[in-house]
């Protein structure tokens, strides 16, 4: 056991290792790097953007900079940002805290909504609550979720309900206490409540389909010719055989708490992660992007590894083959 | 039993699947089927409302408009200028899917009238041509997406699912690479291998592959899960026991068995391409202009200034939300016939 | 006072800023000896009280307001002055982008004090821009004297660092930064105005006792945000008066048109004979009558009623109109001439057959067109251009690039055909000579010359030097009138048009004043915030 989890590890590292080198060999086969904005600005000489170059070490070749920025990794330094000249790990820090809380209040909702509905959904198929949460889910998939954003930002302002920019209101950081929470949360609700929307559709129709999957199966027949009441059926039964994809999926969306969010960030001036690393990408501030992708990978090497983990325990189909 | 299987979808999916023909003939004639071509524009026409032909005369014709406020875009009538409305015309001339010259359209108005039945957009382009030619790339870049991803995703998920081990690992550790890494810099870094002044199909194509390259490592994790999870029932261990190959029980056992979760994978799949475009678009990265697609038509009418002005624009919208339905209902019909076939 | 920005400030260093939002901020926490009117571009005192040339022009002599305080309570002298050119912008450990500004013929100026508040400018030859670019930030030697010493300069003042620590001379210091969300400002207690400058009726200086500047990355967010109150001031782009105008009244604002902004967009070609191009697309792109050709089949109306929503003008130069000072008034915008367009392209050697263009060689005129993702404003423009160069039988074909990829591939590998892109403008014309000169990095169409390859290039190359060092404003504009001739008349820029300015203001905010060169808000510590009115 303790061997299979060190190998487990192991894998990780290697798999991280190489998402890292393809994350900077993509990075700088992209024309131009972080200076390259400045070349077209005439208050600008070449000569200072030369010398730039060497100051950021971006004159050295590409293994080089790869090498000195594992090696300075593993002293628990994650190199500077170009545009903020901070240390990537305190812009990181600074932004994590308030993503997770949309990304994952959003989560919250949606699955909390998506899965009872999915349940019920899936066992009066074509009902009517069914046929209204399926179209519901569909319109849910089909507006991409910059425009849902729109929409949202719209609805405030004819309706003045919700604050638009920010997560606090100008003393709203530091008021603490119950007002403080209270501002934070008027300040939440859209964004997330997007989010949730449009995550929805597809979560609904994943569960669904999963739910009657498992529903189709022999052994569930068989549970129903016992005379088990339905709702033990449903719960017991059903839901410990639905369980699989569902697991798979949510080990997935842990994967997208840091990165999943950047349009709805942007469009409501949430002040996350994925508002910072879109700037940061687009303008090629090399660290912080490597340091966004670490973050992110690790979330999503995480996400996998704790639902295989729940897949291992769960399932005694993978538990056996696991022990022989 | 297959053929009969078949019958029941189509029977059962009869609406769906018409109008996904109608979507499918739509934009592969769309060169026809417009009046004009996508890029044909009419600078005095910026922003134009829809204007429908009606019957004057004694024959189907188009009122003339001109441009009476620039800055509030209120166009009106020229008095007692009307043109007619033709049918299987000669008009602007172009190349159908690029291979033949021709000129003929469904209908056509001569100048300086403009049909326009849906409006037209900033630079006095037809909406609706737009929307034609939209559907066209919007297909083409999903559908070659979907499967790309689908084939490289579901043999990789088979491959790791079915011989567990080391294969196991490294299919799902470089699936895990490809999903981490942000596709924003796989689609910068893999544009940046290419020259630039590609046509817009080639740079289509390279979104395309881009799009896909992400893609496949999420269906890969979940059809190795079932795959994994199906390889000890009774039927597959009865089946290898006999002596089946490992590539006989895939094809005859466990990709049927796994139909269910592929197709509604598949029914999701085309529509998020579609919709993901349109998230490329917004950032200026999908298709580019002067092509159209339904995602950057959409992007088009995101400021409020232009949702105001042109509100016909957000019909890209309703184009794809019909479409991700259609797809969706073709899902579920299917899924419930297959019920169908395999419940006693 | 309530702003809206559209991204982080990245430091709030003045000597490591280099992008708007930053420098935004901290215009408002810093000042230089000097300082530009935005009503006539004059040159007007700021820290220094005033100044005395030398005859030859190679020496100023400034004098410093007395009594000027830090905003932490220290006394400010020209010993900070000295400090801040030798030890900061002239110190090659920094990586200040600033330094370029503050050099003649690649040499640094010597700057010198006398006393605690003289301060002496020398430089090598006598140059007319100096005053103005007196006007860079004065940074405080009590607090980063310690700082670059240990060779800490280039991370110090951060975004991360404890706001109290950064002091400056302006009207406001830093209260608050939450990253992503928001700037607050607040009023400087130790602020003295500089000389000349009329406060407010019953108000100190600066009036506004905050500040507020709320980051919200989004145009439409930023709009709605406006339009219900939630900001006081709104840059509005012609697009956006559609939706503004009807409102006015309602939401109690007024919309203020200044007249045409000072940037420049406009169509290039590359000229430089090192580009990787077939060699005949070079030969067409320097011939001037294939240029002037391109400029008269532009319809630059069509470019300002689609793209600027009819507000906007045709530029005829690279001054643009608002610079009184230097803009050349007898020259015009082409006109959209297809007619003349085409005897043109036949003129310079050009055959047509069956309306498509060819050269004398048989080449079909087929050109690429880069431009810049970021802007769609310059996808649109793109889109009018090909289709007014179809008609004159140029086949061209639009390729958008990322930013970045495009300054690689313009600055870089020289491998580009036409360029349409945009300069913000400068008041003086001297900013305009790394664009200009033929050894300019920015001389886009045939980028650092060894010598001058086309003989108005060497006149051009003259003009600028002389400019440079002539001081009576009126033969300065005389020099500066003829580079314009020669420059209208080589079209190595094919200009297009310009869009008004347009700002949003909120009814109760005072000190409010339309200037055509830098904004509404002639001097910020002249805002004020009227009472509020009784809801009617």
């Amino acid at each position: 056991m303790i061997r299979k989890i060190l190998t487990r590890l192991l894998h990780l590292a290697v798999v991280l290792l190489g998402i890292l080198f393809l994350s900077f060999l993509l990075i700088h086969m992209a024309p131009g790097n972080f200076l390259s904005q400045m070349a077209m600005n005439p208050q600008v000489s070449p000569e200072i953007i030369r010398r730039l170059n060497v100051l950021y070490g971006l004159d050295k070749p590409f293994y080089v900079q790869f090498l000195d920025w594992i090696g300075a990794l593993f002293r628990g330094n994650l190199g500077y940002s170009f545009s903020y000249h901070v240390p990537v790990v305190q812009l990181l820090l600074s932004r994590i805290p308030l993503t997770l809380l949309l990304t994952a209040s959003a989560v919250c909702l949606s699955w909390g909504v998506a899965l009872p509905f999915a349940v019920y959904g899936a066992s009066r198929p074509n009902g009517w609550l069914d046929r209204t949460l399926t179209g519901f889910s569909y319109l849910s998939i089909s507006i991409p979720s910059f425009f849902l954003a729109l929409l949202g930002v719209l609805l405030a302002g004819a309706t003045g309900w919700f604050p638009i920019g920010g997560a606090h209101n100008v003393g709203g950081a530091e008021s603490g206490g119950v007002a403080g929470w209270l501002d934070l949360l008027r300040h939440l609700t859209l964004p997330a409540l997007t989010l949730a929307l449009g995550s929805f559709g597809v979560l609904y129709r994943l569960m669904r389909s999963s739910v009657m999957e498992a529903e189709s199966k022999p052994f569930f027949a068989a549970a129903r010719a016992r005379g088990l009441s339905p709702s033990i059926l449903r719960y017991r039964y059903l839901f410990r055989n639905a369980v699989n994809p569902l697991i798979t999926l949510f080990g997935m969306e842990l994967g997208g708490l840091l990165s999943g969010a950047a349009f709805v960030e942007m469009v409501y001036g949430w002040p996350g992660m994925g508002r910072l690393m879109l700037h940061a990408v687009l303008t090629e501030d090399l660290y912080l992007v490597m340091g966004g992708i670490l973050a992110g990978s690790a979330m999503l090497l995480l996400g996998n590894m704790l639902a295989d983990g729940a897949l291992y325990l769960l399932d005694p189909r993978i538990r056996e083959e696991g022990s022989k | 039993m297959k053929t009969k299987k078949t019958g029941v979808v189509f029977r059962r999916s009869r609406i769906p699947l018409t109008i996904l023909l109608v979507f499918f003939v739509s934009g592969l004639f769309a060169e026809f089927l417009a009046p004009y071509r996508y890029d044909s524009v009419r600078f005095d026409l910026s922003y134009m409302p829809p204007v429908w032909p009606s019957v004057h005369r004694g024959r189907l014709e188009v009122p003339v408009m001109t441009l009476a406020d620039p800055v509030l875009h209120h166009f009106r009538r020229v008095p007692g200028k009307w043109v007619p409305v033709r049918f299987f015309c000669r008009g602007e001339r172009y190349r159908w899917m690029g291979l033949f010259s021709a000129r003929h359209h469904l209908f056509c108005v001569g100048r300086p009238g403009r049909i326009s039945l849906l409006g037209l957009d900033l630079l006095g382009r037809d909406l609706f041509s737009r929307l034609l030619y939209g559907v066209r790339f919007s297909f083409l870049l999903s559908f070659s997406a979907v499967s790309i991803s689908f084939f490289v995703g579901v043999l990789a998920g088979l491959l790791a699912g079915t011989s567990g081990g080391w294969v196991d690992q490294l299919v799902m550790r470089v699936g895990e690479i490809f999903m981490a890494i942000p596709s924003l810099y796989l689609l910068m870094g893999i544009r940046a291998v290419f020259p630039p002044g590609l046509s817009t199909m080639e740079v289509t194509l390279i979104v395309t592959g881009a799009l896909a390259f992400v893609g496949w490592a999420g269906l890969a994790r979940v059809v190795r899960g079932v795959a994994r999870s199906l390889r000890e029932e009774e039927f597959v261990l009865a089946a290898r026991s006999v002596g089946v190959s490992w590539w006989g029980i895939w094809i005859r056992h466990i990709l049927p068995n796994m139909s269910y979760y592929l197709l509604v994978a598949l029914t999701l799949s085309i529509p998020a391409f579609i919709v993901g475009e349109a998230g490329l678009s917004f950032l200026g990265l999908g298709v580019s202009e002067p092509h159209p697609s339904l995602g950057n038509i959409l992007a088009e009418s995101q400021s409020l200034p232009a949702m105001k002005a042109a509100p016909w624009l957000l019909l890209s919208g309703l184009v794809i939300v019909s479409i991700v339905i259609v797809f969706n209902l073709l899902g579920d019909q299917m899924r419930n016939s297959d019920d169908a076939g395999k419940r006693p | 006072m309530v702003l809206d920005v559209v991204s982080d400030p990245k430091t709030f260093n003045p000597a490591l800023a280099t992008e708007t939002t930053s420098t935004q901020i901290l215009g408002y926490l810093f000042r230089g000896l000097t300082r530009q009117s935005p009503v006539s571009g004059k040159i007007k005192p700021d820290l220094a009280r005033d100044w005395k040339v030398s005859k030859d022009g190679r020496k100023v002599v400034f004098h410093l307001q007395s009594g000027l305080v830090w905003s932490d309570g220290v006394p400010f002298d020209a010993r900070d002055v000295v400090f801040t050119f030798r030890e900061i912008y002239y110190n090659p450990a920094v990586a200040t982008a600033i330094r370029s500004e503050l050099m003649v013929d690649g040499k640094p100026f010597i700057v010198e004090r006398r006393g605690r508040d003289t301060v002496i400018v020398k430089t090598a030859r006598p140059f007319a821009p100096l005053l103005e670019t007196m006007g860079v930030e004065i940074l405080p030697r009590h607090i980063l004297e310690p700082v670059v010493k240990k060779g800490r300069f280039n991370q110090s003042w951060s975004v991360r660092e404890d706001l109290s620590h950064i002091v400056g001379t302006g009207p406001f210091v830093l209260k608050k930064y939450l990253p992503g969300q928001l700037v607050v400002l607040s009023a400087n207690p130790h602020y003295r105005p500089p000389v000349g400058l009329k406060p407010s009726p019953g108000c100190p200086m600066p009036c506004l006792s905050r500040l507020i500047l709320r980051i919200v990355p989004n145009d439409t967010s930023t709009l709605i945000r406006f339009m219900t109150g939630k900001t006081d001031l709104y840059g509005v782009s012609p697009q956006q008066m559609a939706v503004l105008k009807p409102v006015q009244k309602k939401e109690a604002f007024r919309l203020l048109v200044r007249g045409p902004s000072l940037s420049e967009s406009f169509v290039t070609f590359n000229q430089n004979p090192r580009a990787p191009l077939p060699a005949w697309k070079i030969r067409w792109f320097r011939n001037r009558l294939f240029r002037k050709g391109v400029a008269l089949s532009i319809d630059r109306t069509a470019l300002i009623n689609i793209v600027l929503n009819g507000m906007g003008e045709p530029i005829a130069g690279p001054v643009p109109r608002a610079v009184k000072a230097f803009f050349n008034d007898h020259l015009h915008p082409f006109p959209y001439d297809p007619e003349k367009a085409r005897s043109c392209f036949v003129r310079a050697g050009f055959r047509y057959n069956r309306g498509r263009l060819f050269d004398d060689e048989g080449h079909r005129v087929l050109v690429i067109l880069l431009t810049n993702t970021e802007s769609p404003e310059r996808i649109q423009m793109a889109q009018i251009i090909q289709a007014n160069l179809k008609d004159v039988g140029i086949k061209v074909r639009i390729v958008p690039l990322q930013f970045n990829m495009l300054a690689t591939m313009v600055m870089t590998s020289f491998q580009w055909e036409m360029l349409l892109f945009g300069l913000t403008g400068v008041i003086d014309p001297h900013g305009d000579a790394s664009v200009w000169k033929s050894s300019g990095f920015l001389h886009l169409w045939n980028p650092r010359e060894p010598r001058p390859d086309q003989p108005w290039e060497a006149e051009v190359d003259r003009l600028f030097d002389l400019g440079d060092t002539t001081l009576d404003p009126v033969a300065r504009k005389k020099i500066y009138d003829q580079w314009q001739v020669i420059a209208h008349h080589e079209v190595p820029l094919i200009d297009l048009v310009t869009p008004d300015q347009i700002t949003a203001v909120r009814d109760t905010l005072g000190g409010i004043r339309p200037t055509p060169l830098g904004g509404v808000v002639p001097h910020i510590s002249q805002v004020f915030q009227k009472a509020v009115l009784a809801p009617s």
